[in-house]
């Protein structure tokens, strides 16, 4: 008797092309899963930004109307600057949450990184939009009338539009890249893998911190902070940055399900 | 028959453990084939390699012709879909539909949405807060609407009730007549699929112990009762699986039987019946019972 | 659908009885590999190979494009077998157990007649 399988019934069907599709058609795929729900990357940040400010402008026409003053006392206390913490936040959570999903539903590794790199980078850049043009507003409107800092962070954003939008953007990016790399960390090494990242990451700080110290060399990383000035500072961030992002992408591209 | 899969010498080690014993084996194109065997035995360490989640410590995989490690050709044409999935904390159902077309060029959402409503899943329910059965129901709608040419379902099934289970198992049988595809089916639940499957691929402690067809499987093995006497001369040439006696009574499962075999037992006044696929699978994995139904809880 | 023997072949029988009984006379249509597959429960591969035992034994034969009807004489033949076997698989069981129960042959065609009457 001949040995039949469904194939026989419709014909030998064509083989199955390897051509992969464009990358960019994959990466697409990538930054589409990450904002299928945006709840938790722009809703929910949104809101609560929304919220502290409004908070914060009744505090301070509050105060404002029991002490009577002229407003050139500026309160700065850059309430605005949780975003940057909770991107990194967002970054860790959605590379341990969405990795092992695209890996089964047949991304590559490298697809997947490069997807959450365009996640980021839109992200970063939508939110310097809106940190920039707020604080351009905070200025031209006084602190929102009540004198309030909420966005200008001092020295940071006594600054162009364009200044504001670059730094915020390395900023961002430095973020997102760290909570990258400790999520690569946690995907591949878990509960452990983070006991050594941040013991080796406390080591570095305070051994750093201990080495200027002992060198006497604070005045000089001052002094290297005004120099390089507000958004040259911003600038060398970059390397943390390239640094962190190559680390996230090495300790990925070996990550497996199993491990952990 | 076109061959999409072929392992060769596969082996996958961890830390002393050794997760896959250098199997060889190939799957036929546009089939449905079962990988069963017990827990631990090495069926999901099997499908990561396959789909590329898992690095071989040596031997090769071949999928689609290539090597599916960080291969995007032939990673497009495969939709993995595992026991316990996690989806990001803030998803729906609706997110994890309407992201997957991405991923998979032949996704049908009108399918998607008919399976749905037959899961009566909630789909505008965050899928933290769905019941283990649900959960299970998004990835074998995943599975299905997605029309991958290799679907790999794991165990897709923890938490369905016997109805939800039969109408995956239906619909998976109708989709596939319509859409032939390379279908892997991961499962304790043998008696359930037997029917289903065209192939078996038994995997136990690492090792390949069965690759054939379940009809061969089938026509192979019988269990043949009665005095012992009789029995033992009936089974005395066949390769004997399994021997139970009470006091002159003897039960026994033999392999390598015909239909000669068979018909002289009968004439012998002997009992003929039947081995399920679950029982024979059973007795070459030289395990009892409990371990293998412990899912049907 | 499950007496543990190939399901294909199992199918091919179930399709046989069909057409020994009349439900499916000769020259009718019988349903499709798929309207089996879903009916029954089981792969379409296994479905086309019980269909493909009773095309190669001349019990259905194939219209390209249209489907699969049963053949002309099909019935005839089939019981014409099932008569040849019928002596193997139903009478020696029957003595067998006549046998075991100590009922002679006499005794035996005696109970036949009594239930062939009622």
């Amino acid at each position: 008797m001949t040995t039949t399988t469904a194939t026989d019934r419709a014909g030998a069907p064509a083989p199955l092309s390897t051509t992969p599709r464009s990358l960019a058609t994959r990466v697409l795929t990538i930054v589409r899963l990450l904002f299928a729900n945006p709840s938790t990357a722009i809703w929910t940040p949104l809101i609560i930004l929304g919220f502290i400010l409004l908070m914060n402008v009744a505090i301070f026409a509050i105060i404002l109307a029991n002490i009577p003053e002229d407003g050139e006392t500026a309160n700065v206390n850059g309430g605005a600057f949780f975003l940057y913490v909770y991107m990194l936040v967002v970054a860790v959570m959605t590379i341990n949450q969405a990795f092992p999903l695209s890996l089964g539903y047949g991304s590559t590794r490298r697809d997947f990184l490069l997807g959450f790199g365009v996640f980021a980078v839109l992200l970063s850049i939508g939110y310097s939009l809106l940190l920039a043009t707020a604080t351009a507003i905070e200025e031209a409107t006084n602190g929102w009338g009540v004198g309030l800092g909420f966005f200008s962070t001092g020295v940071l954003w006594q600054t162009d539009w364009w200044q504001a939008l670059a730094f915020s953007v390395l900023a961002f990016l430095l973020f997102f890249s760290i909570g990258a790399a400790t999520a690569a960390v946690y995907v591949r090494w878990k509960a452990t893998g983070m006991y050594v990242f941040w013991g080796a990451i406390t080591v570095i700080v305070l051994g750093g911190g201990a080495l200027v110290t002992w060198l006497g060399a604070w005045e000089q990383v001052g002094a290297f902070f005004i120099w390089a000035g507000v958004l040259g500072s911003a600038a060398w961030s970059l390397i943390v940055t390239a640094v962190c992002a190559l680390a996230a992408w090495l300790i990925l591209r070996r990550a497996t399900p199993s491990q952990g | 028959m076109t061959t999409i899969v072929e392992a060769r010498g596969l082996t996958k080690r961890y830390r002393g453990v050794t997760a896959v014993d250098s199997v060889d084996f190939q799957i036929a194109r546009d089939s449905i084939t079962g990988l069963l065997g017990r827990t631990g035995a090495g069926k999901t360490t099997l499908m990561h390699l396959l789909t590329g989640q898992e690095f071989a410590t040596s031997g090769t995989i071949a999928v689609a012709g290539g090597n599916p490690v960080e291969n995007a050709g032939v990673l497009q044409h495969t939709c993995f879909i595992k026991e316990s999935q996690r989806y990001p904390d803030d998803f729906k159902p609706k997110h994890v539909f309407a992201a997957a077309p991405g991923f998979f060029p032949h996704w049908d959402a009108d399918f998607a949405r008919d399976l749905a409503a037959e899961f009566r899943l909630p789909v505008d329910r965050r899928i933290k807060k769905l019941s283990r059965g649900q959960l299970s129901s998004v990835g074998i709608i995943v599975g299905l609407a997605s029309r991958a040419p290799i679907t790999i379902f794991d165990e897709p099934y923890l938490g369905l009730d016997a109805i939800a289970r039969q109408a995956f198992y239906d619909r998976l049988l109708a989709d596939y007549a319509e859409h032939p595809r390379t279908v892997i089916l991961s499962t304790h639940l043998i008696d359930e699929v037997g029917a289903l499957l065209e192939h078996a691929l038994v995997i136990d402690n690492g090792r390949i112990i069965i690759d054939s067809p379940v009809d061969a499987l089938r026509a192979h093995a019988a269990t043949i009762a009665g005095p012992a006497e009789a029995v033992e001369r009936a089974i005395a040439a066949l390769e004997v699986l399994h021997r139970e006696r009470l006091g002159g009574f003897v039960s026994a499962t033999v392999a390598g039987i015909t239909e000669q075999v068979l018909a002289e037992a009968r004439a012998a006044g002997l009992e003929v019946g039947p081995v399920s696929l679950q029982q024979l699978i059973i007795r070459q994995t030289g395990g009892t019972p409990t371990e293998h139904e412990e899912v049907s809880r | 659908m499950d007496d543990g023997r190939p399901i294909f072949r199992q199918l091919a029988e179930q399709i046989e009885n069909q057409i020994i009984d009349g439900s499916l006379p000769e020259g009718s249509q019988v349903p499709s590999i798929n309207e089996f597959a879903s009916f029954h429960r089981i792969n379409p591969a296994t479905a086309l190979k019980g269909i493909t035992l009773l095309v190669e034994s001349g019990v259905l034969f194939k219209r390209r494009g249209i489907g699969m009807f049963v053949a002309d004489g099909a019935r005839e033949r089939l019981l014409a077998e099932r008569r040849a076997r019928f002596a193997t698989e139903y009478v020696h069981p029957l003595l067998l157990e006549a046998r075991g129960l100590e009922l002679t042959t006499d005794q035996l065609i005696d109970i036949i007649r009594k239930e062939s009457a009622s």
